[in-house]
């Protein structure tokens, strides 16, 4: 008798959970959500900040051999940015030649992570959403430029956000590398553990630590956000496309600040 | 009538589910694989049903469910459902199997509380898919990959089903011990 009775307790809350969800889809629990959220959300914040700080003090110091390969790409890095600081100059000087003002067509929102979905460890929560104007899709980038996700759902106070590396991840790229000719293709996510590139026609000139950036073809990305680099090409016969594996240029479990894209038109 | 005692155990179940709330998202979900696999609030639920009161774990499952769904993707109210539907059965097996509250009984309730609570998720999963809301492919949802993770979050839970078992044995008499 008394296991029926509690039986009932499980009935009456899946009937008051199906009466929750009509009221939040349509939409009359948002104030209460909202509130609660804005309560809630520094606490979030700060115990994803404590635990940033204690994976900082079991990281693993840096090897010499490591230091010496971190000095050699930062030379290099240091060149690249001298040419590219010539084709800027180079660049402007034309536009002004020609009066063409090309107008601003994004603007950065910085947003802090709270922390993951309970159920996919992929999706990292942000503590801004669309009352901050932001909207599913959007592209998230690091405080250093890299691509690290997409906005995958918005609600008023929050969003979530989706990683390369998730499989539901994917989005048009281009290689830049030696060659002039910028390889197309479109990279995806590999449940959680990497990045592949697919669609790569087969006898494109892409080698081992090419570029891999958005290519510009997807609504509201822009050109030129870093994805990752790629460390390996994968070529078969008798197929008209090849893969490639693209490594990711930050660690994505590391990211405590990002800053969301919004498009201005 | 007001009572203070009846309102310090309700402030003091709001301040349990927010902890549990937010320490799984964001604490251990941040924390290295595999140890982001581990769900605290589980455990908690499981063994506030078989030990302390059924009642109190449907209501605990409940409202945790409602605030884990609100900061996940997951379709509002999956969540709530998934730990209502594995709390039943565990509480039916319980009652009809598993009659002597003793450790290897806690341990196996754990483990098929666990088991039923992601299945049904992946279920919930499937069914999103099959109506072209997102979701997973059930290829996709019970891949090695993720069956992995599910036996670590198995794992942990035990730990710590073992854990709270001890402990609250050692400051309660409502459980009969048997020691492995």
């Amino acid at each position: 008798m008394q296991s029926r009775i509690f039986n009932k307790l499980g009935l009456v809350l899946i009937f008051l959970l199906l009466i929750l969800v009509i009221l939040r889809y349509s939409g009359v629990l948002s104030p209460i959500e909202g509130l609660f959220l804005k309560a809630l959300n520094p606490i979030g914040t700060s115990i994803y900040g404590l635990e940033q700080k204690i994976k900082g003090i079991w990281a693993k110091e840096i090897s010499r051999e490591d230091y010496e390969k971190i000095k050699e790409e930062n030379n290099r890095l240091i060149v690249e940015n001298i040419k590219l600081n010539i084709l800027k100059e180079e660049n402007e000087e034309l536009r002004g030649i020609l009066n063409f003002t090309k107008p601003d067509q994004y603007k950065f929102l910085t947003a802090e992570i709270l922390g993951r979905d309970p159920i996919f460890l992929n999706y990292f929560i942000l503590n801004k959403g669309s009352d901050d104007g932001i909207k599913d899709g959007f592209p998230i980038v690091s405080p250093n430029g890299v691509l690290v996700g997409k906005i995958i759902k918005t609600e008023k106070k929050i969003s979530t956000m989706i990683v390369p590396t998730d499989t539901n991840f994917e989005t048009a790229v281009s290689v830049f590398g030696q060659s002039d000719n910028h390889t197309s293709g479109l990279v995806r996510g590999e449940r959680g553990l990497g990045i592949k590139m697919e669609f790569i026609r087969q006898g494109e000139n892409i080698n081992k630590d090419d570029l891999v950036a958005t290519s510009g073809l997807e609504f509201n990305m822009p050109k030129g956000l870093v994805v990752g680099r790629i460390v390996e090409v994968e070529k078969e016969d008798k197929v008209i496309f090849g893969t490639a594996t693209v490594s990711p240029l930050v660690s994505y479990e590391n990211l405590s600040m990002v800053m969301v894209i919004l498009p201005q038109f | 009538m007001f009572s203070w005692k009846k309102f310090l155990k309700i402030l003091g179940t709001i301040f349990l589910i927010a902890f549990l709330a937010f320490f799984e998202i964001s604490f251990i979900s941040l924390l290295p694989a595999p140890f982001n696999h581990f769900s605290l609030f589980l455990p908690v639920i499981f063994f506030i049903s078989i030990v302390v009161s059924y009642r109190q774990a449907l209501w605990l499952g409940f409202l945790e469910g409602i605030i884990l769904n609100i900061f996940s993707v997951f379709p509002f109210g999956s969540i709530s459902l998934s730990i209502i539907i594995s709390l039943v059965v565990v509480n039916f097996l319980l009652n009809n199997f598993f009659t002597n509250k003793s450790l290897y009984s806690l341990i196996i309730l754990g483990i098929l509380g666990n088991l039923i609570y992601l299945f049904n998720l992946i279920l919930i999963k499937f069914i999103f898919f099959l109506f072209g809301i997102g979701g997973n492919d059930v290829s996709e949802a019970l891949s090695p990959f993720v069956l992995s993770e599910s036996l670590w979050q198995n794992a942990f839970n035990i730990l710590m089903l073992i854990l709270f078992f001890y402990i609250f044995n050692f400051w309660g008499k409502k459980i009969k011990a048997l020691f492995l």
